[in-house]
């Protein structure tokens, strides 16, 4: 399980078409959102790690989109995590 | 609880942690489940170790591991946020191949320079290392012996080091990474303001109107600043922001005016700025009367090559020629007020920093041939653009500076600081401020960034490089010597008065054999050096024993003959220090894995396998004249090392660091809120290793300016961090300014203080004329800088300039970031970014595979024409951190002959299908 908590930031005027869009993503919730400073808080779940960072490219690409950016990541329990030591 | 109700749990979790995180209110009821999500996790604070920015970071463990990173919304300088590469502070400590035991070369059982890599225990390891440097110092004596610490290196680290090279070994030659960033910079504060480190702070930016960037890709090297000047940009609607680069980059994107020069070209434009805030009356008369004076130094100072071809692969020796005698070219001349074709020997090549007062009407007299005209002609990077168009924006960058309702910063990295004149452009960028009075104030000031996580707070702070001591004191000047000697209880005349060889010089010593045991930490030189090929086939084939210290197989650790694994960040108690003077201490979070174990651990234990009677009896060592010291040698100091309790026999463990003092500090301590200590349960000795030595460091800062706080406030809950000095608890913003520095008295306004080359002689814009010292105590020098080009010019078989950097996603050479895949995978090998154009007269086009050749050697790549850089016709631009894409082969080891800091940006380069 790879989460991490992705801060979205909506341009003005399109707040709601954001929070609207966002969940069509893959893995995309929305849990909180704040209207007065037009952002809003997902949690994205990624297989890997790697889809995880391709996701938040994805909501960064996604139109009226000012920014998204990762605020907290949690790993524990990604599988590539075990390593064997040389 | 099933998978997916836990995942669930988890996620709302995460939400609530995420948007208190940002500010965001949320419900109780949320709030309660992010503690739940998390409960059975100790979150502590910590510090990004990527870059020089410093951002804060929160970091969870659970189960002696690292599970989650979040953003510290309490720390000044990120406030909640951090570029991609903060999250993975946890997860680098995780790669597949870390290092987890010593490696050694062997055959048949032991060690050999051709052997294969094979497990070893410490015993062994450090068995041979003790062999080995014993024999570097029978053979070569003190210099034989050479370290290579790391602006990544803790606080604590590079007191360690610097503390066993120069107290214990007596060689001054350690020198860290840190040279190949911010020596320029280093050599630049020493000269202007005789104290290093910056007056200015990032609060700067949210009360500056302009911030200017000379050669600093911000949004790619130092994204969370960057989004701070954004924010600013975006809420403060009259902000501007410039950018002055080589070619346009991201950092475009946002600026209100991009100015593409040619390489080099920084110099003439900044004193065609100079020049027009004469010409238009907006010198800050009352501020430089009372705070400033003008001075300049030599033109002809070589660049920082070898003087002689001896070692020079054929093709280069037409450029190393340079060394000794340069032809000025048509702009040079005009520049230098000569003829164009002069054959200029050169004459300072070892006395480049030297330099002495002159008049104003003498700086008016040297800046008066740069005009708009001539400048522009000279410095028009993009062959495509208009010269009218480059002009008006040459004129309202002026504009910009003059403009008295503007608070401006200016900032600079790489672009400045590898430059064959690097010193002289970060002097020019004071030069400018100081004119105008805006410098040392809120809101307005010349801004040295550092590239490197501790740069500051390590490499130049605690004095790790070949001419330092702490806290800003030098190894040739015999009161700082005698200082040091006090504070670290050396017999007199223990400490070598010959400044060591710096980075570049230690790998010359390899390949020419001077030095014999080299011992690198925390950094990939053989990767990020320019002109590798040489040293690479130095380590390998000389008689010489390198060690090197690294959580994974670098090509660094891969040229060794020995690999120590070591701890990272989060497995050992540490320090930083970022370019804004704030010192971070953490705690360790996990311990390290294998037989991993810290660099502290590793030098004490080295220590202890040599007496005073190896190291501090009679030593030759070439060159040494100092008061005190018979010629060419370090005296014996063992007689007056009895009177202060020592014996021959007292080991180096015991007479610089398990001191009475030091072994005070006891573990466990309260500070540690039940944290580990992976240094003290190895050494097994019961003191607390990093406390005590923090301590002790802070002796020096103290005495010097420099305050830091106590070890024990830095991990007080209220506390991200302190900027010193840290002076009756408090932390100072602006240095050298009246009401924010406590070093500067009521009614003086400012104060440049700082103690360095503050005595000058008089002369003219030529040469000394009054070589009596006048004092010049309190001032700051406003220097003229003429126009240099670079050594290695494009011609017509070398017909493209090369310029490297580093990119967003990847630190440096990548060594630890290329073990997070998905970093990894959005920028997997270095492309050549190049302008479409010229791609395609040369057959090429996007995505092709394609040679790139310099004097030194080729390397394949892959061409880019599109992307994030937007390259003028005539450059190209690779990025160093792919061990895949070679690129520092190719780039030449041309230097700043005052800091000796590489010019990485200027190589001449030819292209070809591969
Ligand atoms: S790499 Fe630099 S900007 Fe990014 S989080 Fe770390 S310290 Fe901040």
């Amino acid at each position: 399980m790879n989460l991490s908590g992705i801060l979205v930031t909506a341009a003005s005027g399109r707040f709601d078409e954001i929070v609207a869009g966002l969940p069509v993503l893959p893995g995309v919730e929305v849990h909180h959102t704040d209207a007065a400073t037009s952002r809003v808080v997902v949690v994205q779940e990624a297989p890997t790690i790697e889809d995880e960072v391709d996701g938040l490219r994805r909501i960064q690409a996604l139109p009226g989109v000012v920014a998204a950016e990762m605020v907290y990541h949690y790993f524990a329990d990604d599988p590539s995590l075990a390593g064997t030591p040389l | 609880m099933t998978s997916l109700t836990r995942r669930a749990f988890m996620k709302s979790g995460i939400a609530a942690a995420t948007a208190a995180t940002v500010g965001i209110t949320v419900s109780q009821e949320a709030l309660a489940q992010a503690k739940a999500a998390e409960a059975g996790w100790s979150w502590d604070k910590g510090v990004c170790r990527f870059c020089g920015t410093g951002c804060g970071i929160q970091i969870a463990t659970k189960g002696g591991q690292i599970v989650a990173v979040k953003g510290d919304p309490d720390a000044p300088v990120n406030r909640g946020l951090n570029c991609i590469k903060g999250y993975f502070n946890g997860r680098i400590l995780y790669g597949q191949d870390r290092l987890t035991r010593p490696l050694m070369r062997m055959k048949d059982g032991a060690f050999d320079k051709r052997g294969d890599f094979v497990p070893v225990s410490w015993d062994r390891a450090m068995d041979e290392m003790e062999r080995q440097a014993k024999r570097a110092l029978a053979q070569k004596g003190p210099t034989g012996i050479a370290m290579i610490p790391s602006g990544q290196s803790l606080i604590q680290e590079g007191y360690t080091a610097s503390k066993l090279m120069k107290a214990g070994f007596r060689s001054n030659n350690i020198d860290p990474n840190a040279r190949l960033c911010m020596a320029s910079a280093v050599a630049a504060f020493y000269q202007t303001f005789g104290v290093d480190e910056p007056a200015n702070n990032y609060d700067d930016i949210e009360l500056a109107d302009a911030m200017i960037l000379w050669g600093a890709n911000m949004a790619e090297a130092h994204p969370v600043l960057w989004s701070r000047i954004t924010d600013r940009r975006l809420t403060a609607r009259t902000t501007k922001i410039v950018n002055i680069t080589t070619f346009a980059n991201l950092s475009s994107d946002i600026a209100d005016l991009e100015i593409v020069m040619k390489p080099n070209a920084d110099l003439a434009i900044q004193n065609y700025v100079a020049r027009e805030i004469i010409a238009r009356n907006a010198v800050n008369r009352e501020f430089v009367d009372r705070h400033c004076v003008f001075a300049t130094g030599p033109a002809d100072i070589g660049y920082g090559m070898r003087p002689t071809d001896k070692f020079a692969f054929p093709a280069e020796k037409d450029v190393q020629g340079q060394e000794l005698v340069h032809v000025l070219d048509k702009h040079e001349a005009v520049g230098q007020r000569k003829e164009p074709g002069t054959r200029v020997e050169q004459k300072n090549r070892t006395s480049a920093g030297k330099h002495w007062l002159i008049s104003f009407d003498d700086f008016k007299k040297a800046v008066e041939p740069y005009t708009l005209d001539f400048v522009a002609e000279l410095a028009k990077g993009d062959p495509d653009e208009p010269l009218d168009k480059f002009k008006a924006k040459l004129v309202e960058l002026v504009d910009i500076y003059v403009d008295p309702k503007r608070n401006v910063m200016s900032f600079w990295t790489m672009g400045f600081n590898q430059h064959i004149r690097g010193v002289w452009v970060n002097e020019q960028c004071y030069a400018t401020h100081l004119l105008l009075g805006k410098h040392a104030r809120p809101g307005n000031g010349a801004f040295s960034l550092t590239g490197q996580p501790s740069a500051c707070g390590t490499a130049r702070e605690v004095g790790t490089f070949s001419h330092r001591l702490p806290a800003d004191m030098l190894v040739d000047n015999a009161a700082h010597r005698k200082t040091t000697e006090e504070m670290w209880k050396l017999p007199p005349n223990t400490l070598n008065p010959k400044i060591g060889s710096d980075i570049m010089a230690i790998l010359r010593d390899l390949e020419d054999g001077g030095v014999k045991f080299l011992w690198i930490q925390t950094t990939n030189p053989f990767q990020s050096t320019p002109n590798a090929n040489h040293w690479l086939k130095a380590a390998r084939e000389m008689d010489s024993f390198i060690v090197v210290a690294e959580a994974y197989p670098t090509v660094t650790a891969k040229v060794a003959d020995l690999i120590l694994p070591a701890a990272m960040i989060f497995e050992k108690w540490g320090g930083y220090g970022n370019a804004e003077r704030r010192t971070q201490l953490w705690r360790q979070q996990v311990d390290p894995p294998g037989e991993a174990r810290s660099d502290v651990w590793m030098m004490l234990e080295f220590a202890k396998r040599f007496r005073l009677k190896d190291v501090w009896g009679e030593k030759a060592v070439a060159g040494v004249k100092a008061d005190g010291y018979p010629d060419g040698k370090l005296p014996d100091v063992l007689a007056e090392a009895q009177k202060l309790g020592y014996t021959p026999e007292t080991t180096l463990y015991e007479a610089l660091f398990a001191t009475a003092d030091n072994r005070k500090v006891a573990w466990p301590d309260p500070v540690a809120k039940g944290h580990g200590n992976s240094t003290v349960k190895a050494l097994k000795e019961g003191w607390f290793v990093e406390k005590a030595l923090f301590e002790e460091y802070r002796r020096f800062t103290v005495a010097k300016q420099h305050d830091l706080a106590a070890f024990d406030v830095y991990y007080r809950d209220d506390v991200r961090g302190l900027r010193w000095p840290v002076v009756d608890g408090k932390e100072t913003k602006w240095r050298f300014v009246e009401g924010h520095d406590p070093f500067v008295k009521k009614g003086e306004g400012f104060n440049f203080y700082g103690p360095l080359l503050k005595a000058l002689p008089t002369g003219n814009l030529d040469d000394v004329t009054d070589p009596k010292p006048t004092s010049l105590a309190g001032k700051a020098k406003i220097f003229f800088r003429p126009y240099a080009a670079p050594v290695e010019q494009t011609d017509a078989n070398f017909d493209l300039w090369l310029c490297t950097g580093r990119i967003l996603e990847h630190w440096h050479t990548g060594s630890m970031t290329r073990r997070v895949p998905e970093l990894h995978r959005t920028a997997p090998t270095a492309v050549m970014y190049m302008h479409a154009d010229d791609a395609a007269k040369r057959g090429l086009k996007r995505n092709d595979v394609a040679w790139i050749e310099s004097r030194r050697g080729k390397v394949k790549v892959v061409v880019e024409t599109k992307g994030r850089n937007r390259m003028p016709k005539g450059s190209v631009f690779v990025a160093f951190f792919d061990e895949a894409v070679f690129i520092n082969k190719l780039v030449i080891d041309a230097s700043d002959p005052i800091s000796r800091e590489p010019d990485y940006k200027k190589s001449a380069v030819k292209v070809y299908k591969a």
